[in-house]
C-alpha cells in the first residue's frame, strides 16, 4: 500500500510539472492561463489531502482516495492537452473577444472562455462542466478550418450548451418533454406491441419494462432537444449565416448509422431553416436536399424508441425555437442587422476591412457569406486566393471592432 | 508631400469610402491630425509577430533560386501578444511585426513609414524597407530590430511608426493590387531576378 502511495503522489507532481510546462506557454487571453492556476490549486489540495491521510487509514479511505486522483488526472489530462491546444498560433485569435462578450451576455459576468482548435471534424465543448473550472466554457473548432472566419457561427451552437445547462433548460421542459414521449407510444401502441410484445399501455407508468423504453425514448429526446435548442440559438445569433457554416462543414452528410444523440441531418437542416424564418433571416432556398439519409439502424427496437423520441421532439420545436429567442432577447443580444451587414459587404468590396465599432460578430461574419457567394468578387482569382483575402477581412474588421469598444470613452 | 490639412481631407475621403481617399482602419482622429499639424499620421503596433526560427536555420539564402525557395513557415515563428502584455526585443534582435491599422491607399498618393525619434533615440529601429507603393492595401509589415543595449519592451496598441504621403500621377498599373492586404507579418516573396540567374548561370558569356 505504501508503494501505492508513493505512485499517487509521484503521478500527481507529474502532473504539476507538466502544469509549470504549459504555463510557459504564451497564452493569447488571460482565461487559458487563470485555467491552469485553477487546476494546479486543485491538484495542491489533492496532494496536501493524501499527506493528511495517515499510514494506519483503512485500506478502503486509501483505495478512495487513489483511485479519485487517477480519475481526477484521467479527466484533466485530456483538458490540459486542449489549454496547450488554445495557445497555438494556428488559432485566429481575433474572434476571441466577440466570443467572450458573448458568453458574457448569455451566462452572466463569471463566465470564462478558451477557444482551441480540436484535431476533432465537427466542433466541440465543454459546457461549463470540469468540476475543476466551475465557470468555464471550452469551445473547440475543428483544427483544419482554423483559419475559415466562415464558420465562426459555429461557436454559437457550442455556447449553447452551456446555456442549456447553466439555465436547466432541460428541468423547464422535463414535463412537456414527458407528456409528448408518452402521447407518442399510445398514438403507436400496436406497433409497440408488434415489437416488444403484449403490454398493457395503461401501465405505462409503472411497468418497468415499458418505463425502461420510454426512458430510453426520452434520453433520445432530451439530447435531440438540447441539438436543436443549440442550432436555434446559433440561429438567433448568426442568422442565415450559421445555416451555411452548417452546411459547409457537414454536407452532405456521413455514411454512418443514424445517432439517437440528434435529430436526422435532414430532419436537423429543416429545423434550422425554420428558426431562421421564424427568427426574420430569410433562406432564399432550402438546403435540405443537400443532405443524404443516415443508415438506418439494425435494431428493430431501438429503431421503434427513436422514433417515438422523433415524434415527441417534432411536437416541441416551436417551444425550443422561442426558449432560444427568448434567451437571446433577455441577453440584450442581437442577431445581424441588414444595413449593418450591407456596410461591410460594401467595405469587402473595395478589399478593406470593415471601419465601425459598433458592428456585431453576425453582421461581419454574414457579410462574409454574402461576399463568398457572391461570384463577381475577386472574380478571375483562384478561389483559394479569394478565400484567404475574405479570411483576413473579416478577422481584421473583427479586431476594428475590438480596437473601438476597448478605447471608446 | 501631403499636409495635415490634405492628410485630413484624403483619410476623410478614406472614411465615406471614397475610393480617392486614404483608408485607414481603424480611423485616426480627423481633428487631432488638423491640431498636431504635422505631416505624418502615427500608426499603432499590431498584436501579431514573426520571428526566426534561429536554431533551425543555418543561413538564409535572401535570394534563393526557384527551387530553393523555402515556406515560410519553416523559416519564421508566428506569436500572437495580447493588448495588455508586452514584447521584449532583446539588443541585436530582430523581428516583423505589423501595424494595427490597415491601409489603402490610391493610385496618386504613395507613401514612407518612419520610426518615432523618441523610440528610435531609445535603440528601436522600426523599418527599413519603408516605401509603400499607390495602391497598397493591407496591414504594414513593420522590420522591428533593437540597436540598443538594453532590452526594450513593445506593446501591441501603441504608437509605433508614422507614415508620411506624397502625391504623384497615377500610374496605369498599381503594384499589389485591391485584394493583396494580409492583417499579419508577412516574409514575402523575392520576386525572380534573371539578370541575376543569367549571371550565375555557368554558361559562358
Amino acid at each position: 500500500m505504501e508503494d501505492l502511495r508513493l505512485h499517487t503522489e509521484q503521478k500527481l507532481r507529474a502532473l504539476v510539472r507538466q502544469i509549470g510546462e504549459l504555463n510557459s506557454s504564451e497564452f493569447p487571453h488571460e482565461d487559458g492561463k487563470a485555467a491552469l492556476d485553477l487546476i494546479l490549486k486543485c491538484i495542491e489540495v489533492d496532494i496536501n489531502r493524501g499527506k493528511q491521510i495517515p499510514n494506519s487509514a483503512s485500506t478502503a479511505l486509501l483505495h478512495s482516495y487513489f483511485s479519485q486522483t487517477n480519475l481526477n488526472t484521467y479527466n484533466l489530462l485530456p483538458v490540459l492537452g486542449f489549454i496547450l491546444r488554445s495557445t497555438n498560433v494556428r488559432n485566429s485569435f481575433e474572434f476571441f473577444d466577440p466570443l467572450k462578450r458573448l458568453a458574457l451576455a448569455l451566462l452572466g459576468p463569471k463566465a470564462k472562455l478558451i477557444l482551441s482548435s480540436e484535431w476533432e471534424f465537427s466542433p466541440m465543448t465543454y459546457p461549463m462542466c470540469i468540476s475543476q473550472l466551475p465557470n468555464f466554457i471550452l469551445i473547440g473548432l475543428p483544427a483544419s478550418e482554423s483559419e475559415n472566419a466562415l464558420i465562426i457561427p459555429l461557436a454559437g451552437h457550442e455556447l449553447g450548451h452551456t446555456v442549456w445547462i447553466s439555465k436547466n433548460i432541460a428541468e423547464s421542459f422535463s414535463a412537456i418533454f414527458w407528456e409528448r414521449i408518452k402521447a407518442a407510444f399510445l398514438a403507436n401502441w400496436p406497433r409497440y406491441e408488434g415489437i416488444f410484445g403484449d403490454a398493457d399501455k395503461t401501465k405505462i407508468d409503472t411497468d418497468l419494462q415499458i418505463r425502461a423504453n420510454v426512458n430510453g425514448a426520452y434520453k433520445s429526446l432530451e439530447k435531440q432537444a438540447t441539438e436543436i435548442f443549440c442550432d436555434a440559438l446559433g440561429v438567433a445569433l448568426f442568422g442565415h449565416s450559421f445555416l451555411q457554416a452548417f452546411r459547409y462543414l457537414l454536407a452532405p452528410g456521413f455514411p454512418t448509422t443514424r445517432s439517437e444523440k440528434y435529430p436526422t441531418l435532414k430532419r436537423r437542416v429543416e429545423y434550422i431553416e425554420r428558426a431562421s424564418t421564424l427568427y426574420g433571416f430569410s433562406t432564399a432556398k432550402s438546403y435540405v436536399d443537400d443532405f443524404v439519409a443516415e443508415k438506418d439502424i439494425p435494431d428493430s427496437k431501438t429503431t421503434f424508441i427513436i422514433e417515438m423520441a422523433d415524434i415527441a421532439v417534432s411536437e416541441c420545436v416551436e417551444e425550443i425555437f422561442a426558449k432560444a429567442s427568448n434567451i437571446l432577447n433577455t441577453s440584450a443580444l442581437r442577431g445581424p442587422k441588414e444595413e449593418c451587414v450591407l456596410s461591410v459587404v460594401n467595405a469587402f468590396r473595395l478589399g478593406i476591412p470593415a471601419d465601425s465599432g459598433i458592428l456585431e460578430l453576425s453582421d461581419i461574419v454574414e457579410a462574409g457569406w454574402k461576399i463568398q457567394n457572391d461570384i463577381e468578387w475577386m472574380s478571375g482569382q483562384s478561389q483559394s486566393d479569394k478565400v484567404s483575402m475574405l479570411n483576413e477581412l473579416i478577422f481584421k474588421s473583427i479586431e476594428v471592432v475590438e480596437f473601438y469598444k476597448r478605447t471608446k470613452g | 508631400m501631403l499636409n495635415a490639412d490634405d492628410i485630413s481631407i484624403a483619410v476623410q475621403q478614406g472614411i465615406n469610402a471614397h475610393a480617392e481617399g486614404i483608408a485607414v482602419i481603424p480611423h485616426p482622429n480627423i481633428s487631432d491630425i488638423k491640431t498636431h499639424g504635422g505631416a505624418s499620421i502615427d500608426l499603432r503596433l499590431g498584436r501579431w509577430f514573426q520571428s526566426f526560427r534561429q536554431t533551425r536555420t543555418k543561413v538564409l539564402n535572401i535570394h534563393p533560386l526557384h527551387e530553393e525557395v523555402e515556406v515560410e513557415a519553416s523559416l519564421t515563428k508566428r506569436h500572437f501578444v495580447p493588448f495588455n502584455s508586452e514584447f521584449v526585443i532583446h539588443p541585436g534582435r530582430f523581428v516583423l511585426g505589423a501595424t494595427l491599422e490597415w491601409f489603402r491607399l490610391p493610385s496618386h498618393i504613395a507613401g514612407f513609414v518612419t520610426g518615432k525619434s523618441s523610440l528610435g533615440r531609445r535603440g528601436l529601429i522600426i523599418e527599413t524597407a519603408s516605401g509603400i507603393h499607390p495602391g497598397f492595401s493591407g496591414c504594414l509589415t513593420l522590420e522591428l530590430a533593437n540597436v540598443g543595449e538594453v532590452p526594450i519592451s513593445i506593446k501591441p496598441g501603441m504608437e509605433i511608426c508614422q507614415i508620411f504621403f506624397y502625391a504623384l500621377k497615377p500610374s496605369s498599373t498599381l503594384s499589389g493590387g485591391k485584394f493583396s492586404g494580409r492583417r499579419r507579418p508577412i516574409l514575402g516573396k523575392i520576386e525572380s531576378d534573371k539578370t541575376l540567374e543569367k549571371l550565375r548561370s555557368n554558361q559562358p558569356s
